[in-house]
């Protein structure tokens, strides 16, 4: 199957401070993967570029076989850590904004979803919680048709009753042949989800493996990263 | 997709430049009704508004361009705008032309009120017989309609000029304050560069009008552009005007945005 990330000697420094480190990664089309690791190890770095965001980095980056650009952008559906909606805006707003700019954006789903998650569509986003502005941040993602899911920390800011809920809504809702890399430190909630982890640390790579491998021991996700990473809880 | 680009970019603006211009339009209903009443003293309380009106709209405008800029591209928002589909230079452009038309907007709508003192003025001459002689009296003064015609044109070019060099120094300074070099005191720098670019501009056209001084020239009898010095002109010269610096505004202008541009395009990370 063909590769959706290629990520080959991939670098990133800020100032003397080398956030990632020689990154060589392949995903097959079609995978969940979880992309975990402590904070500040490197993962929103390794999202944002791929998104398109963080532009000076060296090594080679290709999603579907393509450099990040203008055609990259058209299939991945990036989810930021925080709302980054402009508050003047309503989810009407927002979702005519992305029906305007992304061909697999999907309005009538969009609309149906608000109403289910009992958002007011009218509700400027500056006067909504921050779980109903996340929650619309992801709707808006996940009503994308879109060959690659980038979500950074979808489960951060949420109680525990409503992260099972927001799994299920990423789950039952990403178009099921493509892609899905989430980023996050609550592995006990996803690690049902994934296909495959990859582990990074320190801007290194410690692990890039099929779930099963790592099962094969008779231990958890969780388990192994607690044993990878022993000295971060 | 520009035409997308567009269409936002003109409704995310418009929330910073309605209330302005609301309060220039109110003005001048102000002024029509002072007028229309004929009350002097409602006429001369409503002058001093009108004219801090007519600042506020302007400043507020070009503020609200930097402000636009800055939070679409480097703040949160910069996740909405950089993820989208579309080329970077597409999004300057539509950024450009949607500040363009919101200056032309603001300078319309700071000067509409002053239109209704010009009408009464004129009220008052046609009352006193005096609209004619005024028209003679100013008339006498211009050139020929040829050169009137080229003299608009010439105002309107450089007014535009002066618009595209505005806005290509903020964008450029904005953008150059928030590289990683800078953008730990990005309005700082953003200022330093802004008057940096100033003063450089107007150094190079300094430089030229020593090797080339083109002027535009309105004279009693024709407007025309002229390489020679104002005492060296034949006929009576109302007034000449600096082109050099026109036209290295207009070139610098054209380098900021494309050097804007390549750093959108290559060298800015969203924090």
């Amino acid at each position: 199957m063909a590769d959706i990330i290629t990520v080959a000697s991939l670098k990133k420094s800020y100032g003397n401070h080398v956030v990632l480190d020689n990154i060589n990664i392949k995903i097959p089309q079609g995978s969940v993967v979880g992309l975990l690791g402590p904070n500040g190890c490197g993962k929103t770095t390794l999202l944002k570029i791929l998104a398109g965001l963080i532009k000076d980095y060296e090594g080679t980056v290709k999603i579907n076989n393509d450099p990040i650009g203008v055609e990259t952008k058209e299939i991945v559906a990036f989810l930021p850590d925080a709302s980054y909606l402009p508050g003047w805006m309503k989810p009407t707003d927002a979702i005519e904004y992305f029906a305007d700019f992304y061909k697999d954006f999907d309005k009538a789903k969009a609309l149906e979803m608000v109403n289910g998650f009992n958002l007011n569509p009218k509700q400027k986003i500056k006067t909504m919680s921050k779980g109903q502005q996340e929650k619309l941040c992801l709707i808006l993602v996940l009503c994308r048709k879109a060959k690659l899911y980038i979500l950074d920390e979808p489960l951060g800011g949420l109680d525990p009753s409503s992260r099972a809920a927001v799994l299920d809504m990423i789950m039952n809702n990403y178009a099921k042949d493509s892609s899905v890399l989430i980023s996050t430190h609550l592995i006990n909630d996803v690690e049902r989800i994934f296909d495959r982890v990859l582990m990074i640390k320190g801007g290194q790579l410690l692990v890039n493996s099929h779930v099963n491998e790592l099962k094969k021991h008779g231990k958890s996700v969780q388990e192994v990263f607690l044993e990878v990473f022993p000295y971060v809880w | 997709m520009f035409g997308k680009l567009l269409k936002h970019e003109l409704r995310h603006t418009a929330r910073y430049h309605f209330s302005i211009i609301l309060v220039s339009v109110i003005a001048t209903i102000f002024m029509g009704v002072s007028l229309v009443m004929e009350s002097e003293a409602l006429m001369s309380m409503a002058m001093l508004p009108l004219i801090l009106v007519a600042a506020a709209v302007i400043i507020v405008s070009l503020v609200s361009i930097i402000k636009n800029f800055y939070e679409t591209i480097f703040s949160r928002q910069g996740y909405l705008t950089m993820t989208l589909p579309v080329k970077g230079s597409q999004l300057l452009i539509s950024k450009v032309l949607i500040s363009f038309f919101w200056i032309i907007v603001s300078y319309i709508a700071a000067f509409l009120p002053f239109v209704f003192v010009l009408i009464h003025l004129k009220k008052q001459l046609d009352a006193d017989n005096m609209t004619d002689q005024l028209v003679q009296e100013i008339t006498s003064y211009l050139p020929s309609t040829g050169s009137i015609v080229l003299i608009v044109i010439f105002f309107v070019v450089t007014s535009l000029i002066s618009i595209l060099s505005y806005v290509s120094y903020v964008y450029f300074s904005v953008t150059i304050a928030n590289t990683r070099l800078l953008n730990k005191h990005p309005k700082l720098f953003g200022g330093l560069i802004f008057l940096g670019v100033s003063i450089l501009t107007d150094k190079i056209s300094d430089f030229t009008l020593n090797i080339a001084p083109l002027s535009f020239a309105i004279g009693e009898e024709k407007a025309f552009f002229t390489f020679k010095d104002v005492w060296e002109l034949e006929g009576v010269i109302i007034n000449t005007f600096d082109v050099n610096s026109y036209i290295i505004e207009a070139v610098v202008a054209v380098v900021l945005l494309l050097a804007t541009g390549y750093f959108i395009e290559n060298k800015i990370n969203i924090k």
